[in-house]
């Protein structure tokens, strides 16, 4: 506020010239935050979908994570957003992994399922399925995607994150320690275990 | 059994082509997401770009100037120094070898032992008094 303040002196030429800078700058970042966005929110879906194993977990995940980022790390540079947004997201599928644990345990003790009730409330129209099969859903019906997913939910989280970030975003080892918050070795040490891993499930189905 | 470096070999290639197979349908799956969620991804989005808080719109505005205005305020400071009267630009070594000449001499005066105390001063009250009783006698 103190900076609007201050242009309270200067004349009204310059006044309205700061103004527009500040709208241009503002304009410039906004969009900016969304091409970066734009460009990881449906990897980043899949990902905490396979983490999840649920749609709507995996929206809300990719949604608060996206809210996060804005809210707290938007005056970051941008080369940086990257692996804030991937840490966050696994933060959050993790708290939303432990949630759905204990809202199970507590569920399982019910006699009757909230959920149902929920559903029957929800809006019709993004309930409707999508009439038209898309390449998305042909690929995941396939047989080898199914045997991919769940090798991967067999994985050890860290080395699935690793997995991911390294082979589905495309992230250099650099960039995938700084999200997982863990030195540049242990990343090699969990890709080439979840590779292993991975082949030792998928082997029959690939070979 | 000892490995040989031909079954490393082997065994990387068989890992770097597997990677690359997962990574392609997974790739694939991510891109090929249906119109409904593409729609709920993109209300995400826009619902995260309107949190951005007014403050930060700000400053990230006026961070861009700082660097600037830092450097224009150093740049006026010493400006000023430069021009301050009675103090000259580097060079010109008499003027200011001679402000601090009269300022050492104030500083001895002030300290000096012999110097007239202040409680030494005349009495005026007194003699404003006597010169007031000899006018009226």
């Amino acid at each position: 506020m103190a900076s609007f303040g201050s242009l309270s002196v200067l004349s009204p030429a310059w006044r309205d010239a700061g103004k527009v800078l500040l709208q241009d700058s503002t304009q410039d970042k906004t969009g900016e935050l969304n091409r970066f966005l734009a460009s990881v929110e449906r990897r980043a879906f899949r990902i905490a979908q396979i983490g999840l194993r649920h749609e709507q977990d995996a929206l809300d995940a990719v949604q608060d994570s996206m809210l996060q980022l804005v809210k707290s790390y938007a005056t970051r540079p941008a080369g940086e957003w990257r692996p804030l947004f991937y840490r966050i997201l696994e933060n959050r599928v993790r708290d939303l992994q432990r949630r759905r644990t204990v809202r199970d345990r507590i569920m399982s003790w019910m006699p009757w399922q909230p959920g149902e009730e929920e559903d029957a409330q929800a809006d019709p129209i993004a309930q409707a399925a999508d009439p038209a099969p898309d390449p998305g859903t042909r690929v995941e019906s396939g047989q080898m995607m199914e045997a991919l997913e769940q090798a991967l939910q067999a994985l050890p989280a860290r080395q699935r994150q690793c997995f991911l970030l390294r082979s589905v975003e495309g992230m250099d080892v650099a960039e995938t320690a700084a999200a997982m918050q863990c030195s540049e070795g242990s990343v090699k040490t969990h890709h080439f275990r979840a590779l292993q891993a991975l082949r030792a499930r998928l082997g029959e189905h690939w070979q | 059994m000892t490995r040989t470096p031909a079954d490393d070999a082997a065994e990387s290639a068989g890992l770097a082509a597997l990677e690359r197979r997962a990574a392609g349908l997974l790739q694939d799956s991510a891109e090929g997401l249906d119109a409904r969620l593409r729609s709920r991804l993109n209300q995400a989005r826009q619902a995260a770009l309107a949190s951005l808080p007014q403050h930060s719109r700000l400053n990230l505005a006026w961070r861009r100037w700082v660097p600037a205005g830092a450097v224009a305020a150093v740049a006026l400071l010493a400006l000023m120094l430069v021009n301050q009267p009675g103090v000259s630009p580097p060079g010109a070594g008499a003027a200011p070898a001679l402000v601090a000449a009269g300022n050492l001499d104030d500083l001895e005066i002030l300290t000096d032992k012999d110097a007239m105390e202040m409680s030494d001063m005349p009495d005026y009250d007194f003699y404003e008094w006597a010169d007031s009783e000899a006018e009226g006698t």
